[in-house]
C-alpha cells in the first residue's frame, strides 16, 4: 500500500493504538482494582477508561494541530526548543523505565508459567532483539504486523476468556456500589496509568495517511482496549473472588490456571494461552524500542537507526536486570506510573494543547491540505 | 549486484533462522516425558507430631498405550504395571517432594496432577492444614483445578489400596467428579480455587470424603473444615440438603414416602433464590426454591401427582431444615455459605451482625415448591 513512504492508514493507527496499549498491566489490574474498590473494583476501570478517552482526545488534538510535524518540532514550537528537548528527554526516559519493566515482568511471568528454569535475562534479550529488529524496519511495517497479531491475540483470547465467564459466579461482584467512593476515584485514577501507550498518538501524526478521521479512530481504539479490561477485571473478580484476588500477583494468570477446555485430556491449558500473550508483548516491546528511538533521533539528529536500536536496546535490557524480585518490579512500575505516567499521559499533552491553544499555533488538518 | 543483494539477504536470514533456532528452542527447560513421573495423584499425611508424610502416585507411560478395560493389574510391594506409589516423610511438603525425586529415576512433574487428598490426622491440626494449602497455592506446577479430598484414615492407604481399571486412583477421581458435575446425592468436587475461595472469606470448607474398601474408591459423606481445623463429618443426608439448596447441582434424586412407599422424583430444572431479611433480631434467611422434577417409579398405578407434590413439598424442606440444623447447632460452621449470601444481598443486615455472628442468629424458612412435569411412559 504505502510501502515506499512510510505511512500507515487509521485502521493501522488504531490497531497499532490497541496493541500497544493492551499490556502486561493487566495480568495485575483486577488485583489493583479490587485493593481501591473491592467487589466494584470493576467500576474503577469504568472511570479509568473515561480518564484515558479524554486523556487520548487530549493528545490527538494537539498532534492534530502539527499534522506533519514530529513531536520534538511541534513542542519546539509551542514552548521553545530547550524546553521541548527536556520534555522529549523525559519522555525517552519514561519509555524505556516502562518498557524495561513490562520486559522484566513478562520474563517473570513466562518463568513463572512455561520456562521455570530458563533464566529471566535471556528470556528478555530473546524478546527485545525480536522486537528491536521490527522497529528497525519502519512505522508501515508496524502496521502490517499489527494487522495480522491482533487476531492471533484476541480471538483465543475471547474464547479462553468466554469459557472462564460461563463458569464464573456473578454474585462475586454483589453487594454493587457498596465501597468508599473517594477509594473508587483513587482506583480509577490509578487504571488509568494502565493504559500507558495513549502517549503514543503524539508521535503518529506525520505517518498517517488520511489525518482526518485520527482522532475519533483513536478515542475508539482506547475504548476498545478499555471494554476489553473492564470484561477481564469482571469475569476476575467474579471467577476468583474479591478475597481470594488480593492474596495474588497476577490474578489474570491464575484465572488461566482454572481453565478446563472441553475435550482436553491434558491439563495446563495456560501455557497455551501464554503463547498468544507473547505476541502482545513482541508488540508493546517494538512500540518502546521504535519511539524510544524515534524521539531520541529526532532530538539528536544524527546517526543511523541502527545504532540508536542498538544503544536503547542495551540501555532497557540492563534496567530490567535491576530490580531483584516481583514485589521490587511491581514497586518501580507503581512508581513510574504514579509519576511519569501522570505527568506523560495527561499533564504534558495537556499544557502543550493549552499552550499553542493560546499562542494560536498550529494548523488544522483541513488547512494543511488547502497549502498543499 | 542485484544478485549479490539478494544473496546476502539469504545469508543474512539463514543466520538469522539459525540463531533462533539456538536461542528459541528451551534448551534450559529441555525435559523428555520419558525422563519425568507425571504425578496423578498425592497424598498428604501427618507423622509423629508435626511432621508431613507425602505419597505420591505416578502411572507408568505405557498405560496410555494399553486399551479400556484391559487387564487391570494389582499392586504388589508399592509397584505395578499401572503406576507406583513413592513416600517419604519430612519437615516441609516440598522438600519431602524432593526427596522422593531423590530416589526416583524420574523427575517428579505435578503439572498433571489430578487429585490431592488430605489425611485425617493432619485434618485435625490447623497449623499443618493451613501450610499444606499454602504450599500447594504457591507451587506454580499445582493447577488449580486439583481435586483436593479427605480420607477416613491415611491418604497413603488410598493410594496404594487403588486397583480398579481407571489404572490410577487421580484419573478415577477426575473421572468420578466429571461424571457427577451436576448432579450427586453423594458428594460433590472441591477444587484448590474452591477451597482457596472459601478459606479466604471465612477459614472454613468442606471436602468430599474418600475412602477405600476391596481395592475400590468409594465417597462417603463429606468433612467439614472450620478454622482451618476438621470440627466433622456430614452423612449423606445432610449433603443432600444443602445440593438442593446450591444452584450449579441440578440433578438431584428426591425420594418421598407416600402411603408407605418410596417414591422417587428425578429433579430436571430448580431454582433457588435466597433472601434475608431482619425479624425479631434474628436474620431470617428465606430460601425459595422451586423444583421440576419426574416421577420415576410409582408402583400403586395412577400417579396422584397433586398429593405426590405435596409430599415432596414437605421432604424437601424436612431435608433443608435438618441439612441446616446440623450446621448450625453441631457443627456451628456456615457449611452452605448463608453468611456470604447475606453479605451479598442484603450488606446492611450482614453489617448489622456482623461476619462472625450472623450465622449463629440466623434462622431458616423454606419456600418450596415442587411440580411433577412427567411420569414416565405410563400415567
Amino acid at each position: 500500500m504505502f510501502s515506499s513512504k512510510n505511512k500507515i492508514s487509521v485502521r493501522q493507527l488504531q490497531i497499532l493504538l490497541i496493541l500497544d496499549i493492551f499490556g502486561m498491566g493487566v495480568t495485575f489490574l483486577p488485583k489493583k482494582m479490587v485493593e481501591f474498590g473491592g467487589q466494584n473494583g470493576w467500576i474503577c476501570v469504568i472511570i479509568g477508561v473515561i480518564f484515558a478517552c479524554i486523556c487520548a482526545w487530549i493528545s490527538a488534538s494537539l498532534a492534530e494541530k502539527f499534522p506533519d510535524d514530529d513531536f520534538v518540532t511541534y513542542a519546539g514550537k509551542i514552548v521553545s526548543k530547550p524546553i521541548a528537548i527536556i520534555i522529549t528527554a523525559g519522555f525517552v526516559l519514561k519509555i524505556i523505565f516502562s518498557l524495561s519493566m513490562e520486559l522484566r515482568i513478562f520474563s517473570e511471568i513466562v518463568k513463572q508459567t512455561i520456562l521455570f528454569n530458563t533464566p529471566s535475562y535471556a528470556i528478555s534479550f530473546c524478546m527485545l532483539i525480536v522486537g528491536a529488529y521490527g522497529a528497525l524496519k519502519g512505522y508501515e511495517i508496524r502496521g502490517r504486523i499489527a494487522e495480522i497479531l491482533i487476531f492471533v491475540i484476541f480471538i483465543p483470547m475471547f474464547i479462553i476468556f468466554g469459557f472462564i465467564a460461563s463458569g464464573a459466579d456473578y454474585t462475586n461482584l454483589m453487594p454493587f456500589f457498596d465501597t468508599n467512593n473517594t477509594e473508587i476515584l483513587y482506583g480509577g485514577i490509578f487504571s488509568l496509568f494502565t493504559f500507558s501507550g495513549i502517549e503514543f498518538i503524539l508521535f503518529a501524526y506525520p505517518y498517517l495517511k488520511n489525518k482526518k478521521t485520527a482522532k475519533k479512530e483513536s478515542v475508539k481504539a482506547v475504548v476498545f482496549v478499555g471494554i476489553i479490561m473492564i470484561l477481564i477485571t469482571v469475569i476476575t473478580i467474579a471467577k476468583l473472588g474479591p478475597f481470594d484476588i488480593k492474596n495474588q500477583i497476577w490474578p489474570v494468570l491464575e484465572l488461566m490456571n482454572t481453565v478446563d477446555l472441553p475435550g482436553t485430556f491434558l491439563e495446563r491449558q495456560d501455557a497455551v494461552v501464554m503463547s498468544f500473550w507473547i505476541m502482545s508483548v513482541f508488540i508493546i516491546v517494538n512500540a518502546g524500542v521504535y519511539f524510544s528511538c524515534l524521539l531520541t533521533k529526532h532530538t539528536i539528529k544524527k546517526g543511523k537507526n541502527i545504532w540508536y536500536v542498538v544503544i536503547i536496546s542495551a540501555i532497557i535490557f540492563s534496567i530490567s536486570l535491576i530490580p531483584g524480585d516481583i514485589s521490587e518490579i511491581i514497586n518501580i512500575t507503581d512508581k513510574i506510573y504514579m509519576s511519569f505516567g501522570a505527568i506523560y499521559i495527561f499533564a504534558i499533552p495537556f499544557l502543550l494543547l493549552i499552550i499553542a491553544k493560546i499562542r494560536k499555533l498550529g494548523d488544522s488538518f483541513e488547512n494543511t491540505e488547502r497549502k498543499n | 549486484m542485484i544478485l549479490l543483494k539478494i544473496q546476502k539477504e539469504k545469508i543474512k536470514i539463514l543466520f538469522i533462522i539459525l540463531l533462533s533456532v539456538f536461542l528459541f528452542s528451551g534448551c534450559w527447560d529441555k525435559s523428555e516425558p520419558e525422563e519425568r513421573g507425571f504425578v496423578t495423584a498425592m497424598g498428604i499425611d501427618k507423622k509423629g507430631n508435626s511432621d508431613f508424610s507425602i505419597s505420591v502416585e505416578v502411572p507408568e507411560l505405557g498405560i496410555f498405550e494399553s486399551e479400556g478395560g484391559g487387564e487391570s493389574k494389582g499392586k504388589d510391594n508399592e509397584e505395578s504395571e499401572n503406576s507406583y506409589i513413592e513416600s517419604y516423610s519430612g519437615k516441609t511438603i516440598w522438600s519431602t517432594v524432593k526427596s522422593i525425586d531423590g530416589k526416583t529415576d524420574r523427575k517428579l512433574d505435578f503439572g498433571q496432577i489430578k487429585l490431592c487428598i488430605l489425611g485425617e490426622k493432619i485434618l485435625k491440626d490447623k497449623e499443618m492444614v493451613k501450610q499444606a494449602i499454602d504450599a500447594l497455592e504457591r507451587n506454580k506446577d499445582i493447577w488449580r483445578k486439583v481435586i483436593i479430598c479427605s480420607a477416613k484414615g491415611k491418604a497413603e492407604n488410598i493410594l496404594k489400596g487403588y486397583v480398579g481399571n481407571r489404572k490410577t486412583a487421580g484419573f478415577f477421581t477426575a473421572a468420578f467428579f466429571d461424571n457427577n458435575e451436576k448432579s450427586s446425592d453423594v458428594t460433590f468436587k472441591k477444587t484448590l480455587q474452591d477451597i482457596l475461595s472459601d478459606l479466604s472469606y471465612s477459614g472454613s470448607t468442606i471436602l468430599p470424603v474418600m475412602e477405600i474398601e476391596d481395592g475400590e474408591i468409594s465417597f462417603n459423606g463429606m468433612a467439614v473444615i472450620k478454622d482451618y481445623s476438621l470440627v466433622g463429618y456430614c452423612e449423606n443426608e445432610i449433603i443432600k440438603g444443602y445440593n438442593i439448596v446450591r444452584e450449579d447441582i441440578m440433578e438431584t434424586d428426591i425420594t418421598t414416602k407416600f402411603n408407605g412407599i418410596e417414591v422417587p422424583l428425578k429433579v430436571n430444572k430448580k431454582n433457588t433464590n435466597i433472601e434475608f431479611i431482619e425479624d425479631n433480631s434474628k436474620v431470617k434467611c428465606i430460601i425459595s426454591i422451586d423444583i421440576e422434577g419426574d416421577v420415576e417409579e410409582y408402583k400403586n398405578g395412577r400417579v396422584p401427582v397433586s398429593e405426590l407434590e405435596k409430599s415432596y413439598k414437605e421432604t424437601v424442606s424436612k431435608i433443608i431444615r435438618n441439612s441446616f440444623s446440623y450446621f448450625k447447632n453441631e457443627l456451628k460452621t456456615d457449611v452452605m455459605k448463608l453468611s456470604e449470601y447475606c453479605r451479598k444481598k442484603n450488606i446492611k443486615l450482614y453489617k448489622k451482625f456482623g461476619k462472625k455472628d450472623i450465622f449463629n442468629n440466623m434462622e431458616l424458612s423454606e419456600n418450596v415448591t415442587v411440580k411433577i412435569k412427567g411420569t414416565g411412559t405410563i400415567n
